[in-house]
């Protein structure tokens, strides 16, 4: 098995590979949990993220910032993640009641860790709920990437990132509202 | 990296701090890593496999071929299996050269992995029908060969049936197994590029 050596030339690529996961999971744990509704779907997403970022750091030459290639990364991944899947391809099917498996609880106070995890729960829900086109950008506003970076992940223009986060923002609020309402 | 119009948005920022509080499950870094460790021995495994069987089903016709005298329907058999055998393995070190080697193909912008990944689908599916195709053309040389096999030693099957239980038997159970998975594998990639394409579909939307 060839030794792949990345932008540090000195940094082995198992060890470079360790490093970025150890950087980024928690992005990339957000990432799976916007697009797999079930805890065995989002631990195999996030098994093809590193399986995928594995394929593809040697082709990093640092054209931009590890986190947005990351992320970029885990978007395509999941793209073809949902096209394996049954079922329909969307929306609001994907929200479940599990979200609170996401949020860290490790340490915390009980009181502090369920009010994070009812927050944590009702912005997932909202994401997930979106339809993909508008969900990714949301998503990548928050993990918070400004409007370029999302267009360059995209590969979509800045004006269309920006229209496509207004109407994910407005659909998020009708979402959160309603969930509080309920 | 947020610009100034987004820093003054006081809704985005709260729920920034809220999404950015999720994840964060202890060791999984650590566990991923592994993984793609052990995912990578597996691949490694399937492609020595393959080669393997490969190389088997290679030698075994050469020495068919050889031990044939020149009979025409052994040579027409370990032929075909030969064409395939070189295809087959050209396929897995071109088409799957990633699995051998880094690819770029999942850093790419976004336009570009499509462009990718619909040709991934499409070469796929093109070497699946070739498989499909190779199947049903050694199969249209076995059955003409297992009648004049079961013919010509039809005393010896009558006497000792279970030799034509297992011999025909296997080379059936075989060729249907491969048809069986080959379709079923083609099933999954056209659902899959249907769903790829209504994908790109929804994302385009502006």
């Amino acid at each position: 098995m060839t030794e792949r050596v990345g932008v540090d030339a000195g940094e082995t690529a198992e060890r470079r590979l360790a490093r970025i996961l150890s950087e980024n999971t928690r992005a990339l744990e957000r990432v799976a949990a916007s697009y797999a509704r079930t805890s065995s779907d989002r631990q195999d997403l996030l098994q093809e993220f590193a399986m995928a970022l594995w394929t593809a750091l040697p082709g990093f030459r640092g054209d931009c910032l590890e986190k947005t290639f990351v992320l970029r990364v885990a978007h395509n991944r999941a793209l073809t993640f949902l096209s394996k899947r049954t079922g329909p391809v969307g929306n609001a099917e994907d929200v479940d009641d599990n979200a609170g498996s996401v949020v860290a609880t490790t340490g915390k106070n009980p009181a502090i860790v369920y009010e994070r995890t009812q927050r944590g729960n009702r912005l997932l829900a909202a994401a997930r709920a979106l339809p993909v086109n508008h969900r990714q950008v949301v998503t990548l506003l928050l993990e918070g990437l400004s409007h370029k970076e999302i267009a360059e992940v995209l590969g979509i223009t800045e004006t269309n990132v920006a229209v496509r986060t207004n109407r994910a923002r407005a659909a998020m609020r009708v979402l959160m509202e309603s969930e509080e309402t309920e | 990296m947020t610009t100034n119009i987004e820093a003054n948005d006081p809704e985005l920022e709260t729920w920034k701090r809220e999404w950015q509080e999720l994840g964060g499950e202890e060791e999984l870094a650590r566990e991923l890593a592994a993984r793609v460790a052990s995912d990578r021995r597996r691949v490694w495994r399937s492609a020595i496999r393959e080669l393997l069987g490969a190389a088997f089903s290679t030698a075994l016709s050469f020495w068919l071929i050889a031990r044939s005298h020149g009979e025409l329907v052994t040579i027409a058999v370990c032929g075909t299996v030969l064409i395939f055998n070189g295809v087959w393995t050209t396929r897995l070190f071109v088409l799957r050269e990633s699995f051998l080697r880094s690819s770029s193909f999942e850093g790419k912008g976004l336009d570009s992995f499509v462009d990718l990944t619909r040709h991934k689908l499409i070469d796929d599916l093109k070497w699946n029908a070739f498989a499909r195709i190779a199947l049903i053309v050694l199969l249209l040389v076995l059955v003409p060969m297992s009648v004049w096999a079961f013919v010509a030693r039809y005393e010896m099957y009558r006497a000792e049936p279970w030799r034509a239980y297992v011999g025909f038997g296997v080379a059936f159970g075989i060729f249907g197994a491969c048809f069986f998975v080959g379709q079923r594998k083609r099933r999954r990639l056209i659902r899959e590029s249907e769903r790829f394409e209504l994908l790109v579909a929804e994302r385009s939307l502006v």
